[in-house]
């Protein structure tokens, strides 16, 4: 007899089929009903919401095979074992790249429900054509999944897992992927919200724009902890080249952040441009999902090249192309009111100005290499020195235009002072102070007196309590300022050690500080996975751990170093970091001969500790500035998102 | 008239910036070479190059550097690599060494990058 989930696995692929077909119908149903055909808008909510459950269903069959260790799915067999926390298991089904996919689609179909579920009975003609583009939306969505088929069965069923790989094994994995998923469907439902706006432009247009605001700034709050998890997921987990390293994939997934940045900079360029930025800003998510998940280029993050990285950006260019054709031909002048004698408003346009230029410069620095690698034939890559070098001067500019913004001075002043801070900052760069690094000191005076002046700003808005939208973009803005000083300063200063060798109880001197391992404790093999390769079932890892006592010039601090073999996936070794005001001293662990064999032999079940290991040292200034600015940014735009909330849950008063 | 100049004007700078984009990013365009490639001229490898290859074998010297043999089936090069040895590193895995070349079969490494753990096809 059929294992039941080993059924249900069979029925998943058709149940999504079903929920396609639903949504299609709905789609015509949509086109055919009239206004006070109360039984037929009945039938088309019945079919959207079975839709919309049918996704659920199939979503909750691939958890549930990873909750039962079902191991004929592919998915289960590849990225779980037995031995796996339930924790990881529940976040199975969006660590893998179909997995993921049917996860976007389910955030996308409960979205759809829970807005359908609430506007019943309330529909006019935008509602209708927002069900439409939905529908489609999630027809397109379910395709893709199926085409990638998450629930597809081995024909041999292996006794046990692979494991999920030891780095993946972190709370980071079940929180940093889906927000940023939920970020992602913000983004679709805002777009999906004007596009339907721009078809049917006669009712609420006002309301309707209005409404936009809710879920972009929604999407901005969780596209911002996304991006900060990953940063930090990143520091934490040794290996991916520190918080940013302008990987591929990773300055894809800033794309949609940057432009909806982007869109709430550039109101006074009028609606066009602001509609424009939403359409921009949908196009980014599809192109992040095709990088990450389609594989497009070479990345330490990507997953392997797929022909869904085409389907999908053939889609997001068509819906791009029909929103710029509707609002090209629906266009209004825009009119740039710009007082050219007020450093406040020329600063408003050039602020937008520059976020446009770090879009543009991260979009070409991620489309090139895609372009070029077809082109040529060759797979090819972009320097991380040219996100560097080109971000630069219109994050200085952007800084500029924040002085500019929030400042008070006159044109003149203005101009004096910006001449005063880049002569300070030539004196530093030749005086090598703080950094060895000739940019990051050249932008530091510019950084400090944006801070100061925004800084201000920021307290006068609390003491003349302005309101939350004000306080929160100021609040905002005085983040971004303490982040890219931190940005500026840990990077350009931040300095490690090779590898030192070294021996139980001997000291280690790097980078100002003393460091003694004072003892080795192994532990054999724990959990089990498949090995594929001698197709058996073993331990799944083994552990060497190292007491660690350090000593720098304000006294002693002690922890734990770990180094681990994983039967599949390899040593693995887990920072330990040291956190001052002042600096991150983040010490690792390494294999040596030694150690690698000693590890090994822990897995067979003999513990003979190593004779001796490698440790790395790292100094990283000021890094703590990163993390704060960070968290006051997530707190910005929460107390917009808020106060934004508030409003529109307070009814406006009679006439 | 002004607008057909303001066009013209937005024509020129589009295409000026265009040129300068192309010229700004190929200069900073680093191909994926393979072993094949590099060992077959080495003499047009001077600089920091880039090789995408599986990883054969690799072990420790006395004063903890790593030395790495990678291969593309073809031709293999022997790398040295002083930094921070890379996570999760296995054999028969793709890795990329980033480097300067020492011979015509080996390299002085600056980088090694293995990939993040959500890559598995």
């Amino acid at each position: 007899m059929m294992d039941p989930i080993v059924f249900l696995g069979t029925i998943a692929g058709p149940i999504l089929s079903v929920a396609a077909v639903l949504f299609l119908l709905d789609f015509f149903l949509l086109y055919i009903v009239k206004p006070g055909q109360s039984r037929m808008q009945a039938l088309t909510f019945v079919s959207a919401l079975m839709a919309c459950l049918f996704v659920l269903a199939s979503y909750l069959i691939l958890t549930a095979a990873f909750l039962t260790d079902a191991f004929s799915f592919r998915e289960v067999y590849t990225y779980s074992s037995s031995s796996l926390s339930v924790l990881y298991k529940l976040g199975g089904p969006w660590i893998g790249s179909s997995g993921s996919v049917l996860f976007i689609t389910m955030l996308l179909a409960l979205g759809y429900g829970f807005y359908r579920a609430r506007r019943y009975e309330q529909e006019n003609p935008v509602e209708m054509v927002t069900y439409q583009i939905l529908d489609l939306f999630l027809v397109f969505f379910i395709l893709v999944t199926l085409w990638q088929s998450p629930f597809r069965q081995l024909a041999v069923i292996p006794p046990e897992g692979m494991g999920l790989n030891p780095l993946l094994q972190t709370p980071w994995v079940v929180t940093h992927p889906p927000v940023i998923f939920l970020g992602y469907v913000a983004v679709f439902f805002a777009f999906i919200l004007m596009l339907a706006g721009m078809i049917v432009p006669a009712l609420g247009k006002e309301d309707r724009r209005s409404s936009l605001r809710v879920p972009l700034l929604v999407a901005w709050l969780l596209l911002t902890i996304g991006i900060a998890l990953g940063g930090l997921w990143s520091y934490r987990v040794l290996g991916w080249g520190g918080y940013w390293a302008w990987d591929p994939v990773e300055t894809a997934s800033l794309l949609p952040w940057l432009a909806l940045t982007v869109y709430f900079h550039v109101t006074p360029f009028g609606r066009g441009v602001r509609d424009l930025t939403v359409a921009v800003s949908f196009f980014m998510v599809v192109f992040a999902t095709a990088m990450t998940r389609g594989g497009f280029s070479e990345s330490v993050h990507a997953f392997g090249e797929s022909p869904v990285s085409y389907l999908l950006l053939g889609f997001a260019v068509t819906f791009l192309l029909i929103s710029f054709s509707i609002g090209w031909r629906k266009r209004q002048e825009s009119r740039i009111l710009m007082d050219a004698s007020s450093v406040s408003s020329v600063s408003r346009y050039v602020a937008a100005g520059s976020l446009i230029g770090l879009l543009g410069v991260c979009f070409i620095g991620s489309v090139a290499p895609v372009v070029g690698s077809v082109v040529s034939g060759v797979s090819l890559s972009l320097k991380p020195e040219f996100f560097t070098l080109y971000t630069y001067p219109f994050t200085l500019i952007f800084v500029a235009a924040l002085m500019g913004g929030y400042g008070t001075l006159h044109a003149r002043r203005f101009a004096i002072l910006l001449t005063g801070l880049g002569g300070i900052g030539l004196v530093m760069v030749v005086t090598s102070v703080p950094t060895p690094y000739p940019l990051a000191n050249f932008g530091l005076p510019y950084l400090v007196a944006a801070g100061g002046v925004v800084g201000h700003r920021w307290l006068t808005t609390i003491r003349e309590r302005q309101s939350s939208r004000v306080w929160g973009r100021t609040l905002v803005h005085l983040a971004v300022v303490i982040l890219l000083i931190g940005v500026f300063i840990s990077s350009a200063g931040q300095i490690e050690s090779r590898p030192l060798l070294t021996t139980p109880a001997s000291d280690v001197d790097a980078l100002g500080s003393t460091l003694r391992l004072s003892r080795f404790t192994l532990s054999e093999g724990n959990g089990s996975v498949f090995l594929p390769s001698h197709s058996l079932v073993a331990p799944e890892y083994s552990g060497l751990r190292a007491e660690v006592e350090v000593w720098d010039g304000s006294g002693m601090q002690t922890g734990s170093l770990w180094m681990f073999e994983y039967l599949n996936y390899g040593i693995v070794s887990e920072p330990l970091v040291l956190s001052s005001p002042t600096r991150d001293l983040y010490i690792s662990m390494h294999q040596t001969n030694s150690s690698y064999t000693s590890l090994v032999d822990a897995l067979r079940g003999e513990l003979i500790p190593p004779r001796d290991v490698t440790v790395v040292l790292k100094s990283v200034p000021l890094i703590g500035l990163v993390w704060v600015g960070t968290l006051l940014m997530i707190i910005g735009v929460g107390i917009i998102v808020w106060g934004e909330l508030r409003r529109f849950s307070i009814p406006s008063s009679p006439p | 008239m002004n607008v057909k100049l303001t066009h013209l004007v937005a024509v020129v700078l589009l295409i000026a910036g265009g040129f300068l984009a192309y010229d700004t990013v190929s200069s900073s365009i680093n191909p994926y070479l393979t072993v094949t490639q590099v060992t077959a001229n080495p003499a047009n490898f001077p600089g920091e190059i880039q090789v995408l290859a599986t990883l054969s074998s690799w072990s420790f010297d006395d004063a903890g550097a790593l030395h790495l043999t990678i291969t593309d089936g073809n031709a293999s090069i022997e790398v040295y690599y002083s930094g921070t040895p890379p996570q999760s590193m296995q054999k028969e895995q793709k890795i990329v060494v980033i480097g300067t070349l020492a011979s015509e079969n080996s390299m002085n490494a600056t980088r090694i990058l293995t990939k993040c753990p959500s890559k598995y096809d």
